[in-house]
């Protein structure tokens, strides 16, 4: 099974209506950002002593990609915008409550992947 | 044009993801979101009491060898989360119909995750009928 890496990479040849909806192609600037950020993801479960093989990403038809986590208690969903803002969702699996919350893009883009990297390699050292 | 009733079932296909998913394709909330600058109005699905699994596959290019999916789920359930779901016949479905907002909204990333959780694959059995939820 390619890693979550390689399936993000994947997404590239992703070309416009890949869900033959019309949905539009991955942008490019979108897949290096959740590359990042699942590299975190990734970094945050191996410290939880968690296994990070169950972290699905996933293209959206706006040209975002979606990444989503599980945990034992909760449903994780992150999806990147191709503004780079992002979208929170945390589903409670016994409770069903859902709560979401959304990093809105301003002038200048809202999370760097150089600032994902930063973290990541904090959270490893 | 008649009408869907909340006891039909309607079809949506989830493309193959074989290059990023395994063990095959899964059903996200990503699936269900619009793109408004291309004008979309709904989610678009299809009415199995009028279009086959195999001739929605057929209709938006995918190809069940190459991993293509049929995900399956009943009106009223979607009308059940505050979804409208419309018959819009086109020429080459007369069994076309969207999803769209009413008193939930679609732009609503929970209202997706609840209708992805709604929907079930179906599985293939033969060569005539995808007609079994898995």
């Amino acid at each position: 099974m390619a890693t979550l890496a390689e399936q993000i990479e994947a997404m590239r040849a992703l070309a416009e209506n890949w869900d033959g909806y019309g949905a539009a192609a991955p942008q490019a600037h979108v897949l290096n950002l959740a590359r990042e950020f699942v590299r975190l993801i990734e970094a945050v479960l191996h410290k939880r002593g968690a296994v990070a093989d169950a972290v699905f990403v996933s293209p959206t038809r706006t040209g975002g990609v979606l990444v989503e986590w599980e945990d034992s208690e909760t449903e994780h969903e992150v999806e990147i915008y191709p503004d780079q803002s992002f979208s929170f969702l945390h589903l409670n699996k016994t409770t069903g409550h859902t709560e979401t919350r959304k990093l809105a893009a301003g002038a200048q883009a809202v999370v760097h992947p150089g600032l994902l990297q930063e973290i990541r390699e904090l959270l490893a050292a | 044009m008649d009408e869907i009733s909340d006891d039909e079932v309607l079809l949506r296909h989830i493309p193959s993801g074989s290059l990023w998913q395994a063990p095959g394709p899964r059903i996200t909330s990503a699936n269900f979101e619009l793109r408004h600058h291309r004008n979309e109005t709904g989610v678009s699905v299809t009415r199995l009491r009028i279009t086959t699994p195999e001739r929605l596959i057929e209709l938006v290019g995918g190809s069940i060898e190459n991993g293509s999916r049929v995900a399956a789920v009943r009106a009223a359930d979607v009308r059940a989360l505050g979804l409208k779901v419309v018959p819009i016949p086109l020429a080459d479905d007369a069994g076309h119909g969207e999803i769209q907002s009413d008193s939930a909204s679609l732009d609503d990333h929970a209202c997706r995750k609840k209708l992805a959780k709604l929907f079930e694959l179906l599985t293939f059995t033969s060569k005539s009928g995808g007609d079994e939820r898995q």
